[in-house]
């Protein structure tokens, strides 16, 4: 990792803490130091997950004594209390950074622990060791937690859907599920079974089988689509949509994984209703774009299918070029859009003068430029409420316009 | 018969260290305060200091506030090293090496390095990396070592940080009619005034050059302090640091800290009066009539009060032996850290007869349910909830740094208004006039 100057990029350990974290009926009992859990329960707040909606979060404490004698009477003591007061279905287990160095087994200890708690499933995670980064954490949390809990189950009679990948850790991600969800409802009049993990319950979860299509908006949630096709049979599509015809094709690409057409009434009048929206927009921009080409440039980083959607949507619909782009996980870069550990992004942000900047909060505000163009996280505000405009979908598309015009008149 | 929930406690007089404070109940929910944050706040507070975080990327994540960055108003550098998965094995001495270099080329003028759980677990040894960086840099350093295992919480974060600061002074000669006020303190919000003790007006009045060493002390005035004639302790976390500058510069320190009785801060004014030159008498005495009228109906009527101090009371040992010359009792006590000088106050609790069991309390909503069946005339500390029949001095915060006759009137005062109406009275306006 090395030296860093603004928030690193946070552990595998954190991407499952934090994916973990709004599961209902369920608990997270941290194994280890407290620091990690109270700071983190802090941040999660600060993003809408707030007290009493998913899981609480409990830790253990470590002294020198339990680390030096491979001591485990604490997560034993404190998983009996949580039983006896929480009543939860299921409780996670996850070791902080000491217990990891140190090599104590929490899928041995929960093995061992689970023939005392009958009525509680004890679910370990988080051996993700120190290599891998929040992104392989979000992935093993949600496809570890799918092969724990999915109970067997046939196809629901209603046709439901299951969205993946729609994670505390992801910037926007209660408006976005919330768009998601209305396009669903619009377009093939279908119900969220489980939006896995910001909004559901073990029982949710346990159900996922029924689904009959597992829409995963991040890449982090293949594993579990794959896995659960496999098991189950279901189809899942992989994408977010971005734009106007991009979101209007991903609709179609859903129609044909359940065989149905999307209803063609929905996506027309929304498509009607965005093209007048954008209209004088579209034309400022593209006059714009053609008098000073390079203010018409789009420089963005992120998560890697944000940046990517976003980036598509502002080249291929609107009249903007690409810019720099990279992405915030070394895992995933690639040609097109590369990783950028923090001395790449660091210049990018600072000299960028002319064009569109879309980037974490934490940087936009550091380096004085415009924060209503965030797009990823580290965050520099609350967000009790999911209310807020998406950025995918119909809806988001719009709202991205209106960000790219807002920075225009700002600029000019 | 239900199992005595205190049973598994040590009692105060059996504690020499955190090691033996056990937790009231085991889930810890959720969370503590991690020293490591601490170190962050107070450093953040010294214009000129600088430091490197080196730790997870937990640590380093949650070092940062919402909004604070990597550069600081007077271009303080605020840096996090983060240990990758070889470091964690072989240690990150080259890479934080490296950091002070680029950090020392980037202008910092004093760094503290702050270290957290893996690199306490794995030993990287600072005190050698400053023997070998520290000659060639321009850069003061010193370090903090915060493994929370080993530091369970904010007091001794803070403790430790400012006796690390004292690694920054050098040997001076004695300014007269100077003295240093200790105030640093963990968690002081920006843009927020410092409420100073009274004593602060009254030395500032004689002319007594006043360095105050709390949050927007200057590195300049940070290594001036051993210049200073005497050091006026407000807080028990700057105690340590007046130790070692005692033993260091031989700077003599007045304990306003740990002066709750009116006789107690009597000695102290007289010793601030003996080294400074000055008289401090007309300053306090309506403080101190009000004072010496609430310990006297103190003596006749808390006799056998049964309390609990539960979490976010300052120095609550300390103030147990305040509140034993009174005979009230004390069924529990929160120790959030065992400060050096808690074994003397537990000796004066024993000796009147009282030796509580002591505790973490980790889980204020479920543990506040124990705290209830021990039937407490009064509680002292946070409460997430009020709770029918338990009345509970709320706020015990008001009164840190706080110190003097104002102090004392304000802890019995509030007392008094908890156990005749179950609720705190007014926040006490030290500034303001003395309460009737």
């Amino acid at each position: 990792m090395g030296l860093y100057r603004f928030k690193p990029m946070p552990s595998g350990r954190m991407g499952i803490f934090w994916t973990l974290s709004s599961i209902r009926e369920s608990a997270v009992v941290e194994f280890g130091c407290m620091g990690h859990n109270l700071y983190s329960g802090a941040l999660l707040r600060q993003s809408g997950i707030y007290e009493g909606y998913g899981a609480p979060l409990y830790t253990t404490y470590i002294d020198e004594t339990d680390i030096a004698m491979g001591q485990t009477y604490r997560l034993e003591s404190t998983i009996r209390q949580v039983v006896d007061t929480d009543h939860p279905k299921v409780i996670f287990l996850q070791p902080s950074a000491v217990p990891e160095v140190i090599g104590m087994d929490m899928f041995a200890i929960a093995n061992v622990l689970q023939e005392d708690y009958p009525e509680v499933k004890l679910v370990p995670l988080g051996h993700g060791s120190f290599a891998i980064s929040q992104h392989k954490g979000v992935e093993e949390a949600l496809t570890g937690i799918a092969k724990a809990l999915c109970r067997d189950t046939g196809k629901s009679e209603k046709p439901l859907f299951n969205v993946i990948g729609s994670c505390p850790d992801l910037f926007n991600f209660g408006a976005d599920l919330l768009e998601i969800e209305r396009m669903m409802k619009g377009a093939f009049g279908m119900e969220t079974l489980c939006a896995f993990s910001s909004r559901c319950s073990v029982s949710d979860i346990e159900r996922m089988g029924e689904s009959h299509v597992n829409l995963v908006i991040r890449r982090e949630g293949i594993a579990c689509a794959k896995y659960l096709e496999k098991r189950f049979g279901t189809p899942w599509i992989y994408g977010r949509p971005y734009g106007i015809k991009a979101t209007t094709a991903w609709l179609s690409e859903v129609g044909e994984a359940i065989g149905l057409e999307p209803d063609r009434s929905f996506t027309d009048s929304e498509e009607k209703l965005l093209a007048d929206q954008i209209y004088r927009p579209y034309r400022t921009l593209q006059s714009n774009a053609w008098s000073y080409p390079e203010e018409a440039t789009l420089t963005i980083g992120g998560h890697y299918d944000v940046v990517k959607g976003i980036m598509t949507f502002a080249t291929k619909e609107l009249p903007l070029k690409k810019g720099t782009c990279w992405c915030d996980c070394p895992e995933m870069g690639d040609e097109t859009i590369p990783y950028y550990p923090e001395d790449k992004w660091v210049p990018v942000v600072e000299n960028h003068e002319k064009g569109y900047l879309m980037f974490s909060g934490e940087a936009l505000k550091w380096f004085g430029k415009n924060t209503e163009l965030q797009i990823a996280n580290p965050d520099i505000r609350y967000r009790l409420h999911p209310y807020d405009a998406p950025l995918v979908g119909y809806h988001g598309a719009v709202h991205i316009v209106n960000m790219f015009m807002n920075e225009y008149l700002r600029t000019h | 018969m239900a199992k005595d929930p205190l049973s598994h406690l040590s009692r105060l007089s059996a504690v020499r260290s955190d090691k033996n404070i056990k937790f009231l109940t085991p889930a810890v929910y959720s969370g503590g305060w991690c020293p490591m944050r601490v170190v962050c706040n107070i450093c953040e507070g010294i214009e000129g200091l600088s430091y490197l975080m080196v730790g997870m990327p937990e640590c380093t994540t949650h070092s940062r506030g919402v909004n604070s960055g990597p550069v600081g108003e007077k271009g303080e550098l605020y840096w996090l090293y983060v240990l990758d998965e070889k470091e964690v094995i072989f240690g990150a001495r080259n890479g934080v090496i490296d950091a002070l270099r680029k950090m020392d080329a980037e202008g910092a003028r004093a760094i503290m390095m702050i270290a957290t759980c893996v690199t306490d677990l794995i030993g990287e040894d600072f005190d050698s990396i400053i023997a070998e960086v520290g000659p060639e840099l321009s850069a003061k350093l010193s370090y903090v070592t915060m493994g929370q295992f080993k530091n369970f919480a904010s007091p001794i974060g803070t403790w430790k940080t400012a006796q690390a600061l004292g690694d920054f002074m050098e040997r001076k000669d004695t300014v007269s009619g100077t003295a240093n006020l200790m105030f640093i303190e963990p968690r002081h919000q920006a843009n927020s005034p410092i409420e100073y003790p009274l004593i602060v007006g009254a030395l500032e009045r004689r002319g007594i050059k006043l360095r105050k060493m709390a949050s927007g002390l200057t590195l300049d005035e940070l290594m001036d302090a051993p210049s200073a004639a005497l050091n006026v302790v407000t807080t028990a976390y700057t105690q340590p640091l007046a130790a070692k500058m005692q033993q260091k510069f031989g700077i003599p320190y007045a304990p306003l800290h740990n002066s709750f009785s009116v006789e107690q801060v009597d000695r102290s004014y007289r010793m601030i009066e003996d080294i400074l030159g000055i008289d401090l008498s007309g300053e306090y005495e309506l403080w101190r009539k009000k004072a010496v009228e609430l310990e006297e109906r103190a003596r006749k009527e808390l006799r056998g009060i049964r309390y609990v101090m539960m979490t976010g009371v300052d120095m609550p040992v300390a103030l147990a032996a305040y509140l034993a010359e009174f005979g009230m009792q004390p069924l529990l006590i929160d120790v959030q850290d065992f400060h050096q000088e808690d074994a003397g106050y537990a000796a004066i609790l024993k000796e009147k007869g009282f030796d509580p069991p002591v505790c973490h309390i980790m889980h204020r909503d479920h543990d506040i349910l124990i705290i209830r069946d021990l039937h407490p005339d009064i509680c002292f500390g946070y409460i997430s909830e009020p709770m029918e029949g338990l009345k509970v001095a709320e706020e015990m915060g008001d009164f840190f740094g706080i110190t003097g006759y104002e102090r004392t009137v304000g802890i019995l005062s509030r007392i008094f208004d908890v156990l005749e109406t179950g609720k705190m009275g007014e926040r006490l306006d030290i500034y303001g006039p003395v309460p009737l």
